[in-house]
């Protein structure tokens, strides 16, 4: 079975031939939810949530936050919880379920304190206007690459407004900007490793990290 | 400073870039398709002599000198098609199934095929291949067929694959990268 559709849009409870493709585990199926819902379950992440049994306090180190994305959709892809998705209700809440109870269990993990929910009942999800909250060194990260687009050229701006800023893959860059896929990622590459080079120059003494 | 942490940076506040997100679904895919975690049976030199008749052509374009290289977090990635007008992975009998290997480093690469049953279809112990391709003649029964690519600083012998091989699983070393993917053999037809 072949799943084509907008990759924004992923209604597993509207499209039964999706819903049948994801319980499947068809590869594209995943895909296309994941990057439907990858937003929202990033942000649950990065804000954290309450519960009747404390403050699920959000991530703020972008590892942790990756590793957590990562986390949930492993864990809701996997079959019996594809089974386990009826299909009759939105699959917005359930995945964020999944990823509210991932989120407790690990603050379990570390012994934290406002982790003692023994449900996971949401009291409160933050809405859509709140902001994430970022570190003070990823704000500082935020300015230098302000700094460091202004510097760019035409092509590898546009590069940069595509890829980080509309949010498009390579491919859809390359359609856009007429060039090929190897072009944009060497682009990309260039734009990642001139970035690097800039923060180096504007911090000299603060070494390249491994 | 990691590649996704300079991407996060030049992406929109409040979100993970394309790329971070691109790089978490290619993890999360590897964990999902990882078909080792299933019994492999390696095949006997019957097989690997039907997979030595496949027609293979390479091409040994290699990523420019400009590519940013980080040992640790390079990924490889992995797409088959055999015709731009179907899915990746929808085959025919008689397509030519092109291998569209990238990865964010240099390094050696093989590429294997598990055929439907059970049997492994050796494509490519060779170093910087970009793109090959296959044949896909009478010898390709319909079926399921799961292709897996290794990218690593040395080359490696179908022996050293094998010897990866731990309780029924594939586990390569870290520096070893690992992509798996899915194609589909059907009757010849539109």
């Amino acid at each position: 079975m072949t799943v084509e559709g907008p990759i924004a849009s992923a209604e597993l409870e509207l499209d039964r031939e999706l819903l049948a493709a994801f319980r499947a585990g068809e590869r594209s199926a995943l895909e296309r939810v994941y990057f439907a819902f990858v937003d929202d379950v990033f942000r649950l992440a990065a804000l954290g949530f309450s519960t009747p049994g404390g403050v699920i306090r959000p991530a703020l180190d972008p590892d942790e936050q990756r590793t957590i994305v990562q986390e949930v959709f492993v864990r809701a892809f996997a079959p019996k919880a594809r089974t386990a998705y009826d299909g009759l209700r939105p699959y917005r809440p359930y995945l964020l379920m999944i990823a509210r109870n991932l989120m407790v269990d690990r603050a379990r993990t570390r012994g934290a304190e406002n982790a003692r929910a023994s449900t996971v009942e949401v009291e409160e999800i933050p809405g859509a206007a709140a902001e994430v909250e970022e570190a003070e060194d990823q704000r500082r990260l935020r300015e230098a690459a302000r700094a460091f687009v202004a510097t760019l050229d035409a092509e590898l701006a546009r590069l940069v407004e595509l890829r980080f800023d509309h949010d498009l893959s390579q491919l859809e860059i390359a359609d856009r900007m007429h060039i090929t896929r190897r072009r944009v990622r060497t682009l990309e590459a260039r734009v990642i490793e001139g970035f690097r080079r800039f923060l180096d120059r504007e911090r000299p003494g603060r070494g390249r990290r491994p | 400073m990691k590649r996704e942490n300079l991407a996060r940076a030049l992406a929109r506040p409040d979100r993970l870039s394309r790329l971070e997100k691109e790089a978490i679904w290619q993890r999360v895919d590897t964990r999902l398709t990882a078909w080792w975690r299933r019994r492999v049976v390696w095949s006997s030199a019957g097989a690997l002599a039907v997979a030595a008749t496949v027609t293979i052509v390479m091409a040994t374009k290699r990523e420019p000198k400009e590519t940013w290289q980080e040992r640790g977090t390079s990924a490889v990635t992995l797409t088959l098609r055999c015709n731009p007008a179907r899915s990746p992975g929808d085959c025919r009998r008689g397509d030519r199934l092109v291998f569209d290997f990238d990865a964010e480093r240099d390094g050696y690469v093989a590429l294997f095929a598990r055929a439907p049953d059970g049997t492994v279809l050796w494509y490519v112990p060779g170093d910087g291949v970009l793109e090959t391709a296959a044949l896909l003649d009478a010898r390709y029964v319909p079926g399921r067929y799961e292709v897996v690519v290794l990218l690593s600083e040395r080359p490696l012998s179908r022996g050293d694959i094998k010897s990866f091989a731990r309780d029924g699983q594939l586990v390569p070393p870290h520096d070893v990268r690992i992509a798996t993917r899915v194609f589909v053999v059907a009757e010849e037809g539109p």
